[in-house]
């Protein structure tokens, strides 16, 4: 679509639209970080933090955990390449998918130049969207970084956690229905002495609307504002974050699990105004234990939607999620030839701000029948090698109408699934 | 002191009969929605893109949100849809009112749901009216009907008549059995009770499950198959025996006559095979009944045969070959005649609209309304 944008005649400064503005910044940003990081070179022969690496070869090629090529001090370029392969064992919420399901498969690369610019490029081999993350980040300070392309907008642990070196096979359901996923922004971020605290703001264009909206609008550009903090006191960390974006009005269908469960139809809702997310998120390990949750919570408005035409409360999807994991056998921290065991509760749930009046599935219901899943994740990671691991995890769903209004509610239902990884 | 007693006394008085009074008029019922005797007044309020979408759409039958409120009692959540076959309109649109659309507890007054007919089809807009009301004078498991004046967002949309919907509702109040499987006729083409054969896909077509609609077509549909076989193959010597256990055929007749009596054109014996009726089968003697539906036509074509029908229909053929139930027939005709002519009721019940028919009658706002069919009294 934006190739299809580039042919035509180009726009008056004055009549392009903000996110239009925004996309073209953060194209040209991460040229210009490109460009700076030349110059910088010189500077960043002292720069304060040198690798731990202390014998290096000029054009070096080396194969760590991936291949790597070296020039020097001055370039790193690390290649990848990642397979993901899922088999069904056992599926009672859909019986008829087939057994053997492959994931992404991408390759990449990415690297640092001249010690003040790291990038990376990641494309998926099958996929509408092939793009992963394409971006540049320059390092100014250890506390001022700028980072522009396409990346993963900062928000979650979980989400921002690469899909390959996941604790279990799928995102706790909160994460993956609420969390965003990559847009094309820039982004300032940071951390502080021994990373005692770490932050993101970044802006972004989204790739279209987050809804479905009643009236489509090519012309509409819609950005998203987010912002990240985290501290990290000892083998603790906490995190805060925050995002916002303006909705069209339209049908709200983003509770993806809802939808797969059959509990909601993506045009059961409306909503217009404002989205905003809120996250807290933690972290906590101690030797072979690693204790990690989040809380997230998303609110839609409903801007002149009730059948008056007044405002409705908002339209709130939210959810949380806590994990354990043991390492039974292996190093505490390494990431080779290792076994570990780990149990996760996630809970999702959809409902409306305002409970006073009767609870109602009407798409224009102040306040909306709640609907929640529960769901139980027990699983097992063992990493074979430094580059091949193989997951088993064991689901348990449960849906939970409260109210009892909706004539149907699945029984809980288990799904079991192994995945063979290899990454590069 | 005396008189501080009897001023409490006096207050406790008054607050009991206040309670009392607010009581009384809360506690509305489908009586007092139903009294034909009232002009009665309907506010919908409906989001004004949903309401042009459904105007836009009105072939369609697409649910939208509304909140309704009548006689003081507000229903939030209402599901709302354009209805009807002929007279559905996209500047008039007839409506259905879901109370259950959004929440399987949402009732109003204890209903389900309730149709806004439009009136359309029935220039005089009181034949449909009246002619539920001989139905249920006579006997016939009808549909109670009131006029309402509707109002959309404030705007008048028209004048209506208000119709219980045919559910389980209305099954539990007129058959005490809201568990049995309910099926609206669909009218796709003349058809005549012929038995079609034994696969249930052929019913299916004509029969649409109102109730029970997660059985499976075996429980759905074998037993309507089997009425079909019992009306079409029985021997003669057993007819009556053998379709009586499929069919409740005093209630089927007694509907027959008041069709008749009304110059019917579009029902069980209409011009165009079996049409505007529900099949209902009771969930303990599993015996079906024929239930009235949308009596528009009634009362339009005074020369309407009396045996217009009877020679194609199946069933109708039938009863009349049978001495004991062609006696039967006739004496429910004459019974019909002595209902409707009984203290000239059908004579007056078009003029007879209670206190407001004044207000319904002059209501200069319903081009539609054109009484043309009953002569005066007297006339």
């Amino acid at each position: 679509m934006h190739e299809a944008a580039d042919t035509q005649e180009r726009p008056h400064r004055d009549d392009m639209h903000w996110s239009d503005r925004l996309r073209d910044a953060a194209r040209a940003g991460a040229l210009a970080l490109v460009a700076l990081a030349v110059p910088a070179a010189g500077v960043a022969q002292t720069a304060p933090e040198e690798p731990s690496e202390t014998k290096r070869e000029a054009g070096a090629f080396r194969m760590g955990d991936s291949p790597s090529l070296r020039l020097g001090d001055h370039v790193r370029v690390d290649l990848h390449a990642r397979v993901q392969a899922d088999v069904r064992l056992r599926d009672e919420s859909d019986t008829a998918a087939d057994r053997l399901a492959w994931g992404n498969r991408r390759i990449g690369v990415d690297g640092v130049l001249f010690k003040r610019l790291e990038f990376q490029v990641e494309r998926e081999l099958s996929d509408d969207e092939p793009w992963r993350d394409v971006f540049a980040d320059l390092r100014l300070h250890r506390a001022l970084r700028v980072r522009a392309g396409r990346f993963k907008v900062p928000f979650s642990m979980e989400r921002t956690t690469s899909s390959f070196d996941l604790d279990f096979i799928a995102r706790a359901a909160p994460v993956a229905d609420m969390a965003p996923g990559r847009e094309t922004g820039v982004m300032v971020h940071g951390r502080g002495p021994r990373r005692l605290f770490e932050y993101e703001v970044g802006m972004f264009s989204l790739d279209g609307p987050p809804v479905q909206p009643f009236v489509e609008d090519p012309a509409d550009r819609l950005t998203l504002t987010a912002a990240r903090v985290a501290v990290t006191p000892g083998n603790a960390s906490v995190g805060l974050a925050f995002t916002e974006s303006r909705l069209p009005e339209g049908f709200h269908g983003s509770t993806r699990h809802f939808l797969d469960g059959g509990l909601l139809s993506s045009e059961d809702f409306y909503v217009n105004g404002r989205r905003r997310r809120l996250g807290v998120e933690g972290r906590w390990t101690a030797g072979r234990l690693s204790i990690k949750g989040e809380l997230i919570r998303q609110a839609d408005s409903r801007e002149g939607e009730a059948v008056t035409g007044e405002n409705l409360s908002d339209l709130v999807v939210d959810g949380a999620y806590v994990s354990g994991l043991w390492r039974l056998f292996g190093s505490p921290r390494g990431s080779r030839r290792a076994v570990d065991a780990g149990v996760r509760f996630d809970r999702l749930g959809f409902r409306s701000a305002d409970t006073s009046d009767a609870p109602s599935l009407s798409p224009r219901a102040d306040h909306i029948a709640p609907l929640r899943q529960d769901t139980w994740t027990f699983g097992t990671n063992w990493l074979v090698s430094r580059w091949v691991r193989v997951q088993i995890n064991g689901i348990r769903e449960s849906f939970v109408d409260e109210t009892g209004l909706r004539p149907e509610i699945p029984k809980a239902r288990w799904r079991s699934l192994v995945r063979l990884q290899f990454a590069m | 002191m005396h008189h501080r007693h009897a001023s409490a006394r006096t207050a406790r008085l008054l607050a009991i009969l206040l309670l009392l009074g607010a009581g009384s008029s809360s506690a509305q019922t489908t009586s007092d929605l139903f009294d034909d005797g009232v002009l009665h007044t309907l506010h919908l309020a409906i989001h004004s893109r949903d309401w042009d979408r459904l105007r836009a759409g009105y072939l369609e039958n697409d649910y939208y949100p509304a909140d309704l409120t009548w006689n003081g009692v507000r229903v939030t959540n209402v599901g709302v849809r354009s209805r009807g076959y002929g007279s559905r309109s996209s500047v008039k649109p007839g409506l259905k009112l879901d109370f259950e659309r959004y929440s399987t507890r949402g009732q109003f007054l204890g209903l389900r749901s309730l149709v806004l007919d439009n009136l359309l089809q029935d220039s005089s807009m009181i034949r449909e009216r009246v002619a539920m009301a001989f139905l249920r004078r006579f006997g016939v498991p009808a549909s109670r009907e009131a006029f309402a004046r509707v109002f959309v967002n404030g705007q008048y949309a028209g004048l209506y008549a208000m119709v219980e919907a045919v559910d389980t509702a209305f099954a539990q109040r007129t058959l005490g059995d809201a568990q049995g499987a309910l099926f609206e006729y669909r009218w796709a083409r003349p058809y005549y009770g012929d038995y079609l054969g034994d696969d249930l896909d052929l019913y299916r077509p004509l029969f649409e499950p109102r109730t029970r609609e997660h059985d499976s077509v075996f429980a759905l549909y074998d037993p309507v198959r089997e009425l079909f076989r019992a009306i079409n193959e029985t021997p003669a010597e057993s007819f009556r025996d053998a379709v009586g256990t499929h069919l409740d055929l005093e209630a089927t007749l007694r509907l027959v006559a008041a069709d008749t009596l009304l110059g019917e054109v579009d029902g069980i014996l209409g011009f165009a095979g079996m049409n505007n009726f529900y099949l209902h089968r009771h969930s303990t003697t599993r015996r079906h009944q024929l239930l009235p539906w949308d009596k528009d036509y009634s009362l339009v074509q005074w020369d309407y045969p009396l045996m217009a029908g009877t020679a194609e229909n199946v069933l109708m053929r039938r009863v009349l070959d049978d001495p004991d139930l062609r006696s039967f027939y006739a004496g429910l005709l004459v019974e019909a005649v002595e209902s409707a002519t009984d203290a000239d009721w059908l004579a007056t019940a078009a003029f007879v609209l209670g206190p407001d028919r004044s207000r319904i009658l002059t209501d200069g706002r319903e081009r539609e309304r054109r009484i043309r069919f009953f002569p005066r009294r007297g006339g």
